[in-house]
């Protein structure tokens, strides 16, 4: 499903970073690999770059046998509604909307109709027991609530890739278990999952561990 | 084209969900509005004034100092003939103020293309923008039904076109045998009132601008606010998979909301206040289209400026 192919990222700025380091790694269908590493050592380079948010220097992403283009194309953005769902690390759920409009949003740019998007979104919000609050403003939600909402907005308009950024780190242990299981489960329907974490109740949780340090893959120790 | 309406009216939304900093931005962008409509229908107004005024120094134009009102069984026979021959006149018009408001009467092209000017030089009381709409062009015909009272105050209030020396001599005899009357150069006029006009309006014109200009950067301030509220939602749309020209009409949407639609309506406003409508619809295209030109701009921008920030913010926050 996701084959990454010696890719590499450098950051150019005062002092230049390179992020990643001819890395490369695969994940198959129905898959569920967790990426860990110490802060800075590229997790979430990685993760924009299988996103379509950054561009990589060199090397080869390809989902679903789709080469991920550049991100600033209308290409891009087809890509980037289709082929990935992605949990941001912060959720970047809009705050003063509802949580049904945060879930429509991905399939409104699609240009799904809204009567459409809302009985999908709502569907997805139903799954994750949210339906109750689907008309509230995500501000009000709590924070185990603000995270399944932001799931259902990945998983909206049905991608075969899930992406993940550290998934339960503003999450107390109950809310945590619950979003990895809900994380998890999308595997099972034939999905690829890849999750960035530093937490050991994700990671041993997953199929396959895969170590980033210093913008490397290295042997997990 | 759904999900471009769909970013449009997100991008109106995202306005309105800004709360105080929009409002405030809004009024600042109004009052900057208002002062850049002033200022515009102002030096507009004061450009097409100066022009008129020109044109009748050049045409060597002729006004008259007249006196006491006519006897009503004064003999106008005379001062008939003179004035058909003026209108009838191929250089010879009138600019006449009557006491039943402007009346512009058409004798020839020389007067029709000072009217279209959109001003005209009064010579008792100033410069007096005239809105197209209130002149009523009267033919010599109708001139001639007046009766004695109006049609003196009528005569008396002309202005001769480059006339020659015979046709004002004969034109000024015509006007005495029923009023007191003499000639003036309407350069002389001009040069007496218009220089106190001219300096008033230049230092009008200049508090407008150091106002605005104060105004207009308090506005981008605010703006610049405004853009970072903004940025995260557009930000996250973007990573959702937002096109190109999704974002740009995001932004467009954005812009329009707390810029151009204010800017918009007073701008016209304060054309209204300044020229009595005339001026508005002539300048509004203009400022339409800079107003439209910075939306677009700003929206590239924005849009440029939001999602550079992707990258720079993985730097930032260290978590390469």
């Amino acid at each position: 499903m996701l084959h990454v192919n010696a890719v590499s990222k450098t950051f150019l700025g005062g002092q230049p970073v390179h992020a990643l380091r001819e890395v490369s790694l695969q994940v198959a269908a129905g898959e569920t690999v967790a990426l860990v590493g110490p802060s800075g050592s590229g997790k979430t380079t990685l993760l924009r770059l299988i996103a379509c948010h950054l561009t990589p220097d060199s090397g080869d992403l390809t989902v679903d046998g789709q080469r991920v283009p550049r991100p600033s194309t209308a290409a891009g953005a087809a890509f980037r509604r289709r082929m990935v769902g992605v949990l941001l690390q912060d959720l970047g759920l809009i705050e003063m909307d509802t949580a049904l409009a945060n879930v429509m949003l991905p399939l409104r740019l699609a240009g799904v109709g809204r009567r459409d998007a809302a009985r999908r979104a709502h569907l997805q919000l139903q799954k994750r027991g949210l339906d109750h609050r689907s008309d509230a403003p995500v501000n009000t939600l709590s924070g185990g609530q603000r995270q399944r909402v932001a799931l259902a907005r990945a998983l909206v308009c049905e991608p075969p890739l899930v992406l993940a950024d550290e998934p339960t780190s503003n999450l107390d242990a109950d809310q945590a278990s619950q979003a990895v299981s809900d994380l998890l489960a999308q595997a099972r329907e034939h999905r690829a999952v890849l999750i960035a974490t530093h937490d050991p109740e994700v990671w041993t949780r997953c199929d396959r561990v895969l170590h980033l340090d210093d913008g490397r893959i290295t042997p997990h120790g | 084209m759904s999900a471009l309406v769909f970013a449009l009216g997100t991008g109106l939304k995202d306005a309105w969900r800004v709360g105080a900093r929009g409002v405030l931005a809004a009024v600042h962008v109004a009052v900057a509005a208002l002062l850049l409509g002033l200022s515009a229908g102002l030096a507009v107004q004061s450009a097409a004034d100066l022009a008129a005024a020109q044109r009748l120094v050049e045409a060597r134009a002729v006004s008259f100092v007249v006196g006491n009102p006519p006897a009503q069984d004064a003999d106008v026979t005379q001062l008939r003939a003179a004035v058909a021959g003026v209108l009838a006149g191929e250089r010879g018009c009138a600019v006449i103020r009557s006491g039943n408001g402007d009346v512009l009467v058409f004798g020839a092209s020389a007067a029709s293309e000072i009217a279209s000017r959109g001003g005209y030089l009064d010579p008792w009381w100033g410069f007096t923008p005239t809105p197209a709409g209130s002149l009523s062009p009267r033919s010599p015909a109708s001139v001639a039904q007046l009766d004695t009272v109006a049609f003196v105050d009528l005569a008396a209030r002309m202005v001769l076109l480059d006339p020659t020396p015979d046709a004002l001599r004969s034109y000024l005899q015509a006007l005495r045998q029923v009023t007191d009357a003499e000639p003036r150069l309407v350069a002389d006029k001009i040069r007496w009132d218009f220089r106190s006009e001219y300096q008033g309006r230049v230092a009008f014109l200049t508090v407008f601008a150091l106002g605005m200009l104060t105004t207009l950067s308090t506005t981008l301030s605010a703006f610049s606010h405004l853009l970072r509220s903004n940025k995260r939602g557009v930000i996250v749309a973007w990573a959702l998979g937002a096109s190109p020209l999704q974002v740009g009409a995001r932004w467009v949407g954005f812009i329009a909301a707390v810029w151009s639609l204010p800017a918009l309506a007073l701008s016209f406003l304060g054309l209204q206040l300044v020229s009595g409508g005339y001026y508005a619809p002539v300048v509004l295209p203009w400022v339409a289209t800079v107003i439209t030109a910075l939306t677009l701009a700003g929206a590239w921008w924005g849009s440029r400026w939001a999602l550079a920030d992707v990258a720079l913010e993985s730097l930032r926050e260290q978590e390469v």
